[in-house]
């Protein structure tokens, strides 16, 4: 910085500081302000229920306004496409987003849809060190221009928190933290740790974490390596490791973590503070930090260590969190570390048996918790412009317990009724969040309530590829290889069709697939053929229809499509979702199973049968409104000459 | 923003100006846009990032295995 | 207590102000010691003559003869000039060391929140008492149990929080010593742990209080508090860092405006 620059900013500091206290004073403001909340996965039937149970006051305060609509989502409606669709205006062919996972089409690799990281272009080597030349790069793969801009490009303020679908967050005028899709310090959406001397526990399975066996020598002192980011700067760029001593007393039954100089004392059953972490890539002159929170699980008579996913600290952020870079440690400064991984509530550590329902629900509420301060803090800052905040609490824990409000859920009869109460309770701190709101609202403020999508049980596995190898789309030529994923079992030259990711069917097409079988001109009749045989699929348990629609993407997105796009997108029916194995394509033996695993909701099924929900004080005009129409009617209801290009207004009568 | 002609005979902007009508862009410069990026994509959609690495960024996400 | 006395007009602001304002203060101060303290005459004169040797060298490069005893004189300038600044570094280095730990136990740590429990640890000096025999009294601090005995290292942690987020007392078996914000009149130093032998450590470490015995109590103990790291120019700098990057930049200003020569 320059000398003088220096000066100017030093000598207007007092003055910056008086007329942000002046600021603060002010406790209404005469600009326009619209305040969005985006609530993930907010059911419009759960709602209606609870608020006819009286539960939920607040949303039926915001009802009498404008009425409790459907907003209609996306096709698939999984949460990144839903959202894309939200901030583009747009469907898939445009933002470019199909699913959570995409393939490289000609090796069929799959690989998470909505970011990726470039490494370092160019690097300097010295012994096994290598010391980079230009930075690496993450890269949002989301396209399409956000509906703010068009706000941002008047001088309107706009803040997004937690914004989905956004890391690295776009880089405009508008102040974003980057919600779902951000990765934890390891790269992945979410990776636990759990350090253990419980030979039961002990398992190969790295599905959403890694379990470390560790041994008490008779110390009564176990010494737990915590795996860090890969070191980039290192040959074969192994991981960054520190080491957490953990002196355990049996007869306290508690424990001393030691770490990096600083002591934390955890007594059986409690979960620590967040705790930074500093990983050296060369000591003493390249670190990053992490945070994480540990949770003692047990101690007596066997040792169960929980270590949250490392997450990015917001304070010191190794990767780009926030838009402007400085915001997230404003944010960290004020209210202390917070979740910034993109799916905070750990559903992985609960699938797998690491957390119990209750120790499950425990970590929810720290998040929720979180949240809410974050959503007060902001809310208490908000003068004009736009502000949106986005929740994840509901979507992530209904996926976990639909079991306990359907009664047909094979897990029903296993699991706690309590935790029908702990739906509610969720139902019922968005409805406090609702009520803050409405709190601050003026002749001037509108107030938005959105869901990107509702609900739907989980009951019920279709093993798609299963069902292509039984009616001769697929060949599986290793039987013992069924169960190995990325089609281990399959032969491609005989193969017309595989499916991936969770609502994805793709042709293996001669021109597009390196080992494609079925020639351009015979694709269309295939997919006729496709469409007219799953739409027949039935359950023999039940004789239910297990797909309400399979949709040809070139019919409901005409034009163009990346060859990345699938070429069927799968409308389950209510109750059915594509098996666990065939997200990563796998063959098990049956066609339909039973759903067992935790993750008992799902959304990821026909749109029809899973709509969002709008609430608004403003009062929607016309007919069906839907998740892509937003953000032209929320930048409709500022004074700008320009709005943005998708969707249609659904606070003008016309729809214009 | 960097700017860049670019020179197209006319049969071929009508079929842009059609298409881009057909699949909802609000202008065939949006659209020509897109196509660029999304070929680019296509290109090279996994430059820098080798198969573990690709499958570690899925690791964690609840929708999977 | 200068540094209170200095420091009073940043009390309301944030603590990096408070900092900065030391750190350009302890260059100034300590390029005027160095001018008190040190031969400025000699100093000059011998910077002339270095100079004169350095171009001596590169007029003479073909002759390596006279570039040998150039470079000679040269390394003997270099003796005298580290001879000439050490009386005066000798003497800056006594305050800077105090300055360094009153700064450090200000500005090194945080206190942690009110409501925010602190893990403290005490050391014995044999070995551990019964369980049931250590008694732990609070003044103005909540002591949350269970203890966490580590027989190996004949410690004991537990966990308190500072009831007005300040300042308190704990009493570990007779042994008494003052926790939270203190050392000073207006409290701007955050004690780290306490030692019970006299030593003059403390001098240097003011952040170590001094632990009263009137018991078996335990020889020493430390709080586990967070390091501070302060937002400067864009990067997250410790109270170090910024202290000798801003105390340099003051110094050379000073040497630049009140012409000293160093």
């Amino acid at each position: 910085m320059k000398r003088r620059k220096f000066l100017k900013l030093a000598a207007l500091s007092p003055a910056a500081l008086l007329a942000l206290k002046t600021g603060c004073a002010r406790t209404k403001s005469s600009a326009k302000r619209v305040i969005v909340l985006g609530i993930d996965g907010l059911d419009p039937f759960l709602l209606r229920s609870f608020i006819h149970e009286g539960v939920m006051p607040n949303a039926a305060r915001l009802t009498g306004y404008g009425g409790l609509n459907r907003l209609g989502t996306s096709n698939p409606p999984q949460s990144p496409v839903a959202w894309s669709n939200f901030i583009t205006g747009y469907g898939p062919n445009v933002h470019g987003i199909f699913d959570f996972i995409h393939r490289k089409p000609s090796t069929i690799d799959p690989y998470l849809s909505t970011s990726r990281v470039i490494g370092p272009g160019r690097t300097i080597s010295i012994s096994d060190w290598r010391l980079p030349l230009s930075g690496a790069k993450v890269e949002l793969l989301r396209k399409g221009e956000p509906f703010w801009n068009k706000l941002t490009d008047e001088g309107i303020p706009v803040k997004l928190v937690k914004l989905p679908v956004d890391f690295p967050p776009d880089k405009g005028k508008a102040t974003i933290l980057s919600g779902l899709g951000t990765p934890d310090m390891r790269g992945s959406q979410g990776s636990f740790t759990f350090f253990t001397d419980d030979a039961r526990s002990i398992s190969n399975s790295t599905s959403g974490g890694v379990v470390v066996a560790v041994r008490d020598y008779g110390d009564n002192c176990y010494r737990c390596s915590i795996k860090g980011p890969e070191n980039s700067m290192r040959a074969g760029n192994p991981e960054m490791e520190i080491e957490a001593e953990v002196r355990v007393d049996r007869i306290a039954n508690a424990a001393r973590i030691d770490i990096q100089g600083n002591s934390y004392v955890l007594a059986a059953g409690e979960w620590s503070p967040w705790i930074r972490m500093r990983f050296d890539a060369i000591p003493h002159i390249s670190s990053v930090s992490a945070i994480g929170r540990f949770y003692m699980k047990e101690i007596t008579p066997k040792l169960n260590l929980y270590l949250s996913p490392l997450n990015i600290d917001p304070l010191d952020p190794a990767l780009p969190i926030s838009t402007p870079a400085g915001y997230s440690s404003d944010l960290a400064r004020n209210l202390g570390g917070f979740y910034t991984q993109g799916f905070p509530e750990d559903t992985k550590a609960l699938s797998r048996g690491i957390l119990s329902d209750e120790e499950y629900l425990q970590q929810a509420w720290i998040v929720l918790q979180e949240r809410l301060d974050l959503f007060h803090h902001e809310l208490s800052r908000f003068r004009d412009g736009m502000f949106f905040f986005y929740f994840s609490s509901l979507d992530l824990n209904i996926h976990m317990f639909y079991r306990v409000l359907d009664p047909n859920s094979p897990l029903y009869a296993t699991t706690s009724p309590r935790f029908k109460g702990a739906i509610r309770e969720l139902y019922m701190k968005i409805d406090s969040v609702i009520g803050q709101a409405l709190e601050v609202k003026d002749a001037n403020t509108e107030v938005i309530v959105l869901s990107d999508h509702g609900f739907a049980p989980f009951n019920r596995s279709f093993n798609l590829n299963t069902w292509l190898a039984s009616e001769g789309y697929s060949t599986i030529t290793s039987p013992n290889q069924r169960n190995q994923d990325m089609f281990a079992a399959i032969d491609w030259s005989s193969t017309a069709a595989y499916g991936l990711g969770i609502n994805s069917l793709f042709i293996n097409r001669a021109d597009r697939e390196d080992n494609g079988s079925v020639a351009p001109e015979q694709v269309q009749d295939l997919l006729i053929r496709l469409k007219r045989d799953l739409e027949s699929v039935t359950d023999p348990a039940s004789g239910r229809r297990v797909i309400d629609n399979a949709y040809i993407t070139s019919e409901i997105y005409p034009g163009p499509l990346p060859d990345y796009a699938p070429d069927m997108i799968i409308g389950y029916a209510r109750c059915y979702r594509s098996s666990w194995e065939t997200t990563l394509g796998s063959f098990p033996e049956e066609v339909i199973t039973d759903n067992l695993d935790k993750w008992s909701g799902t959304h990821c099924i026909d749109p029809a049968a899973v709509p969002g929900v709008l609430l608004s004080t403003a009062s929607p005009g016309v007919e069906n409104p839907n998740l892509m129409d937003m953000g032209r009617s929320i930048a409709g209801l500022f004074d700008i000459p320009v709005l943005p290009p998708g969707g249609r207004n659904i606070f003008d009568e016309n729809g214009s | 923003m960097q700017k860049m002609k670019l020179k197209l005979d006319s049969e071929t902007f009508e079929r842009i100006r059609k298409v881009s009508e057909i699949g909802g862009y609000s202008s065939p410069e949006e659209f020509v846009i897109h196509i660029i990026e999304r070929e680019l994509d296509t290109l090279d959609p996994t430059s820098g990032e080798s198969e573990e690495d690709i499958r570690r960024k899925m690791e964690g996400l609840g929708y999977i295995e | 207590m200068v540094l209170d006395i200095l420091l009073l007009p940043f009390r309301s602001l944030p603590s990096i102000w408070g900092l900065l304002f030391i750190s350009l203060l302890t260059g100034i101060g300590m390029i005027s010691i160095f001018r008190l303290t040190s031969n400025q005459e000699k100093i000059s004169r011998l910077r002339k003559k270095m100079l004169g040797e350095i171009f001596g060298i590169l007029l003479h490069v073909s002759s390596p003869a006279t570039v040998m005893k150039f470079a000679g004189r040269l390394i003997w300038s270099n003796t005298l000039y580290l001879l000439y600044i050490i009386k005066p570094l000798l003497v800056i280095a006594i305050p800077f060391m105090l300055i360094w730990g009153q700064l450090d136990a200000r500005y090194g740590t945080d206190i942690v929140d009110q409501n925010t429990s602190v893990t403290v640890t005490v050391e014995y000096e044999d070995s551990l008492p019964e369980r049931d025999n250590i008694t732990l009294i609070g003044n103005g601090i909540e002591i949350i149990q269970p203890l966490v005995m580590v027989d190996t290292l004949r410690q004991v942690s537990f966990r308190i929080i500072l009831e007005d987020g300040t300042i308190g007392s704990l009493d570990v078996n007779g042994t008494s010593s003052t926790v939270g914000k203190t050392g000073t009149w207006n409290g701007a130093l955050i004690l780290r742990g306490f030692d019970t032998e006299n030593s003059l450590k403390r001098l240097f470490c003011p952040w170590v209080d001094k632990g009263v015995v009137s018991g078996d109590g335990p020889i020493s103990g430390w709080y586990s508090l967070k390091t501070v790291r302060y937002e400067v120019l864009g990067g997250h700098w410790s109270w170090l860092a910024v202290f000798l990057v801003f105390s340099s930049i003051s110094a050379i200003a000073g040497a630049k405006i009140f012409d000293v020569k160093v």
